[in-house]
């Protein structure tokens, strides 16, 4: 840590954030889509996946669309937890997405490539803010 | 009860909704963070099923949320022969829940809101939590709950995740 002389414990999925960038760069091809570079947050800001009207996704692109999804729940299953919310949000389009959903969880890969090793902090006195108990 | 098989944990849970944000149907969504002694065990982030008219609804609906999974989490250490030291925090940002829970012949109109209280209520009774109030812009459910951005963002990370080695 930055300035920190105090060590603690924490767990992040980077191997596997790494392996599932490699698979869905390859699953993209064919569509002709990349990833973006220089992403600061998961979403683009004031995006409502709710008030979008563009068109529905064809099945090849929606079976696409759900293993997306498929790969970011794992994720943040594994302790990407900056993800949690976007993911949510996402997956409740999962039987008929959009064109502009699959944009925003392309989005979201881009997001993590570009943090690829955010980890998630277990147990240290970094987390002094919880409430001590008497 | 099993026997216990060593040194006790202790709980906090962090919970949050955020009111009708979905501008289509005006469901909320539910957000639960709990922690076991300091490292977070459980994240969720939910879009509710009903949808109330008021904050106050969707946070209770929440917090009904929230102490199922505790209730889980307490069984399933329980049966691990983890033993539950005190009761667990829970922080929450809307004073009025804060209040209500803490009143025991609380009236509530709405069906949905009383059995919420009541199922809350009868935990709290039990001691197995108690509400507590945590302002809006340290309660850390609240990253469950909305898209962060900027600078809001980074002060909620810095005490979650932290990036690299």
């Amino acid at each position: 840590m930055d300035g920190d002389s105090h060590y603690t414990w924490a767990i992040g999925s980077n191997e596997y954030l790494i392996e599932s960038l490699r698979v869905v760069k390859q699953k993209i091809e064919p569509p002709n889509l990349t990833l973006k570079s220089k992403i600061t947050s998961a979403l683009p800001s004031g995006y409502k996946p709710e008030l979008d009207a563009t068109n529905h996704l064809d099945d090849e692109t929606t079976i696409l669309y759900m293993q997306l999804i498929g790969i970011l729940r794992w994720l943040v299953e594994l302790g990407r937890i900056d993800i949690c919310v976007e993911v949510s949000m996402m997956s409740s389009y999962n039987c008929m997405p959009r064109v502009t959903h699959l944009y925003a969880l392309l989005h979201i890969f881009s997001y993590l490539q570009a943090n690829l090793d955010w980890r998630l902090v277990m147990d240290s006195a970094y987390n002094e803010h919880l409430p001590e108990i008497e | 009860m099993p026997e216990a098989l060593g040194l006790g944990v202790e709980l906090t849970m962090f919970v949050d909704a955020s009111h009708a944000t979905n501008l289509v149907t005006r469901q909320s969504r539910t957000g639960v963070l709990i922690y076991v002694n300091k490292a977070p065990i459980i994240w969720i982030s939910k879009k509710q099923n009903s949808i109330e008219t008021s904050s106050f609804g969707s946070e209770f609906m929440t917090l009904k949320t929230g102490v199922e999974l505790l209730e889980g989490l307490i069984y399933k250490l329980q049966m691990m022969g983890v033993p539950i030291e005190g009761y667990c925090h829970t922080c929450v940002d809307n004073m009025s829940v804060v209040n209500n829970m803490s009143v025991p012949e609380s009236v509530l109109k709405k069906k949905s809101n009383s059995i919420a209280y009541h199922y809350v209520r009868s935990k709290c009774a039990e001691d197995i939590l108690r509400i507590t109030y945590e302002n809006r812009k340290t309660n850390l459910a609240d990253i469950l709950t909305k898209v962060q951005v900027g600078s809001t963002k980074k002060a909620f990370w810095d005490k979650i995740m932290f990036p690299g080695d």
